[in-house]
């Protein structure tokens, strides 16, 4: 039970941070996605199923915070969570070089079918660039072994609070 | 168990796409943009918070902004129905005490909206041509008006008319003479027209007292004009050169470059 809060005050802080960068630290108008890099963590972690889960549900909650075609995040971060929890175990999500390579594919794959969305159902939307999706894939990469590190040391802390509150 | 991810997989995908068919894009929408007004207390403060937070997009923006004008609209709408009730029953007072009186009754007039469709260079302060003529009810002699920066102010009248124009001649023409009166005084004169943007007004008396920014308003003498048409206000009281008459410059609420459309006080 308490893993599952755990999770979901995960998934909030994440929305929370990233809208902070996204005010604050743009790069070229380009925001790092916190939220995908905890959809491969998640998927990377705990497999497939957890991951389609998180995947989901954070697809909709970033949907409902976002001005576009509502549902599109959730397809997508639920079809990378279900991808990389298929590959999970044959993966060492210990190495930053691994995480930092899964990540890049996910972004790539998640801006790539995103703007393919955006372009069928919202025809007036931005043109699609090259540049700006590769920065932001960039962007969102350099982030990938700080929200890994963070990710451990919380759960590692909620591991130790869930044991104590067993104990009692 | 072993293909309890793919199940997983279909059922998600599943409800993703029938949010897609469902198209509850606009309905989210709409419900973020009320979840994120409710929050705010007070829709300046909201206001303010929106301007800050700029990632939250226009049309919440828009929103508010059409909101509180609403709320701004409807005050002034009360208070203009004030005002149309205490007008109503002046109105009626009036009309008793013209017919106690027994003096002619003035006359209601209607208000014909008509486009500028011609006006020559050569004769820029003279006058010009309009697209409604005789079968619009348009004759001889009627006042224009036109509103501009919420003001309504005299143009001229009509010239000549034929069936589908009309010929306007502007106030500022040399042979225009509009008879008005101060408002803060009283006093009467004569305004006539020098073919450039400045009115003179002419025949007040030496000892009149003009101030600068005094509003001047047709008086109704004549029965051209019906009485009560703004036509500026006093822009200079220059030196005079006359022992007999006081002259004084006007300047008009409106411009004269910005004349498109002009509607005509119908009988």
């Amino acid at each position: 039970m308490i893993d599952i809060f755990s999770v979901f005050i995960v998934m909030i802080l994440t929305l929370i941070v990233q809208s902070m960068i996204s005010m604050y630290f743009p790069l070229y108008g380009m925001v790092p996605d916190l939220m995908l890099v905890s959809v491969v963590y998640f998927s990377l972690r705990k497999g497939t199923v957890f991951g389609e889960a998180y995947g989901f549900f954070s697809g909709i909650l970033l949907d409902v915070f976002s001005l576009q075609v509502f549902g599109a995040r959730a397809v997508i971060f639920t079809v990378i969570g279900y991808l990389v929890g298929r590959y999970s175990h044959k993966l060492d999500e210990t190495k930053v070089r691994v995480q930092v390579i899964i990540c890049f594919m996910s972004m790539l794959f998640y801006l790539l079918v995103f703007n393919l969305i955006c372009a069928v159902f919202l025809p007036r939307s931005n043109v699609f660039h090259i540049y700006a999706l590769l920065t932001e894939v960039i962007y969102t990469s350099v982030f990938v072994p700080l929200v890994f590190g963070l990710l451990n040391i919380w759960f590692r802390k909620t591991r130790k609070w869930s044991g104590k509150a067993n104990r009692i | 168990m072993k293909h309890q991810p793919t199940i997983v997989l279909i059922l998600l995908i599943s409800i993703s796409l029938m949010l897609f068919v469902f198209d509850l894009t606009s309905k989210i929408e709409s419900f973020k943009i009320l979840f994120n007004y409710l929050l705010s207390p007070a829709p300046n403060l909201a206001l303010k918070i929106i301007n800050r937070q700029k990632e939250l997009g226009e049309d919440i923006v828009s929103f508010v902004k059409i909101h509180q004008e609403n709320r701004s609209l409807k005050e002034e709408i009360n208070k203009l129905r004030y005002v149309e009730t205490q007008n109503e029953s002046l109105r009626k007072e009036n009309s008793d005490l013209t017919s106690m009186l027994g003096l002619s009754k003035k006359s209601q007039q209607k208000m014909v909206a008509a486009r500028v469709i011609s006006r020559d260079p050569s004769c820029w302060y003279k006058t010009f041509i309009i697209n409604k003529g005789r079968s619009s009810g348009i004759n001889s002699n009627m006042p224009v008006i036109m509103f501009a920066n919420n003001e309504i102010n005299l143009v001229g009248r009509v010239a000549d008319a034929t069936k589908t124009t009309a010929k306007i001649l502007l106030l500022t023409d040399s042979v225009s003479y509009v008879p008005v009166k101060n408002i803060r005084t009283q006093e009467t004169g004569l305004i006539k027209g020098e073919e450039k943007s400045m009115l003179l007004l002419d025949y007040l008396l030496p000892f009149s007292d003009v101030r600068i920014g005094d509003r001047i308003v047709t008086s109704g003498i004549g029965e051209v004009f019906p009485e009560g048409l703004p036509v500026g206000v006093v822009h200079e009281v220059p030196l005079q050169d006359s022992i007999y008459y006081k002259k004084v410059l006007i300047r008009p609420l409106i411009s004269w470059n910005k004349i498109g459309v002009v509607y005509i006080l119908t009988k």
